[in-house]
């Protein structure tokens, strides 16, 4: 799972609560930055500075006269995700990272959206495995049913194989496009695990998921052969099985798990030639 | 004061005259109220600083958000003889009339308190 710390600036250039504003400004040019979080005495994170900021006061006022006082901040262990919806909740351009009371970086808005952009897969248009897993944790963090979907393409190494790169490349295409048009509802969420693996996470019971597996696959199946390339393909489902509500605390543990497990039924899946396993 | 007098033609060097005109530094420098423009040269946190070190305890700072001011600065003892608020509208409506958000104006204020008493004899 992506945290902000993977992705900040650090160390972090900083201005002083006492410095001028015009030598803020010298900083922020010389660093071709927009924004300079701010010191106090005590070293702590009192402010942040922008070059708006500096634009609206006159030039001879104090960093502590022209910073923005309540600073939005995120801690160092945020997720990417949550802190992309904290930047367009609060219309900011950049989060000072803390560890602790501790400055230690900064993100920008910029920094998250390459990152994520890079969690997007180019081929299928779905989102990363990655992804999957930060909403399988939230889903779960929610107190929601949580069901995994694993889908694996049958002999895909031998289509690849026997047709081409190419044309094992429009095969995903197609499963992915078949995902996307069939998951718009919100409940289910698709994504590309790995090469031919698929992965759902969703709020429904195993046994509407088991059932919505086995409609995808049917669909799978036809429009691949209208296509000329037909493909076979398996899934496993874990979880959706609870009665109480969850009381985990290690959330990306048991994402890990039903993910696995999901993983083990798609497997069990191809070998008894069945649509659709599910995991004990 | 610096003045360069300006040399002779027949003169052969050139002379400065030196005036000085020593005067007592007043503390604290800002007198009884101080108001502060949007977009003035120094700001609250400026000024907050600059009492607490020359004036301690004896102005008190509030924000304010009407006309062109930011933040009035308050000398505590005139509290003790009119309420801070009904000050602090006198004052901003007078400043408002004349000040700009650039400006910083600083207020001398003289508040006399008329008193009769009768008593029987």
């Amino acid at each position: 799972m992506l945290k902000v710390f993977d992705v900040m600036s650090s160390p972090v250039i900083t201005a002083d609560v006492l410095d001028s504003v015009s030598k803020a400004a010298l900083i922020m040019e010389k660093n071709k930055i927009g924004g300079l979080p701010v010191l106090d005495e005590r070293k702590q994170l009192c402010g942040i500075i922008t070059s708006r900021d500096v634009r609206c006061v006159h030039h001879n006022r104090i960093v502590a006269d022209a910073m923005s006082k309540n600073v939005v901040h995120v801690n160092k262990y945020t997720t990417l995700w949550d802190a992309k919806s904290i930047l367009e909740e609060k219309k900011l351009e950049r989060l000072p990272v803390l560890d602790g009371c501790k400055l230690v970086g900064i993100i920008t808005r910029t920094d998250i959206l390459v990152k994520i952009g890079r969690h997007t897969d180019p081929l299928t248009g779905l989102m990363t495995g990655s992804y999957i897993r930060y909403l399988a944790e939230n889903i779960l963090k929610a107190g929601n049913e949580l069901t995994v979907i694993f889908f694996d393409l049958n002999g895909f190494g031998l289509i690849n194989k026997k047709h081409g790169h190419v044309y094992g490349d429009r095969c995903l295409k197609i499963v992915g496009q078949i995902l996307t048009e069939n998951t718009s509802g919100g409940l289910y969420f698709p994504g590309r695990y790995a090469g031919d693996e698929f992965i759902v996470v969703t709020t429904e019971k195993k046994d509407d998921a088991g059932l919505w597996a086995n409609e995808i696959i049917k669909k799978i199946v036809n429009i691949t052969k209208k296509n000329g390339m037909p493909v076979n393909i398996a899934a496993g489902v874990a979880g959706g099985r609870r009665k109480n509500a969850r009381m985990e605390i290690h959330l990306s543990a048991t994402v890990d798990d039903l993910i696995n497990s999901a993983s083990l039924a798609s497997t069990l899946s191809k070998q008894y030639c069945v649509p659709v396993t599910f995991s004990n | 004061m610096f003045n360069l007098k300006s040399g002779n033609s027949n003169d052969t060097g050139r002379k400065a005259q030196i005036s000085i005109i020593l005067s007592e530094f007043e503390i604290p420098p800002i007198q009884d109220v101080l108001l502060i423009g949007k977009k003035a040269p120094v700001g609250p946190e400026a000024v907050q600083r600059m009492i607490d070190v020359l004036s301690p305890e004896q102005y008190e700072i509030i924000k304010v958000n009407e006309g062109p001011f930011e933040a009035v600065v308050i000398r505590n003892s005139l509290s003790r003889l009119i309420t801070r608020d009904k000050l602090l509208n006198i004052i901003l409506d007078e400043g408002c009339k004349i000040a700009s958000e650039t400006a910083v104006l600083k207020a001398q204020v003289n508040i006399v308190l008329n008193i009769n008493v009768e008593v029987d004899l």
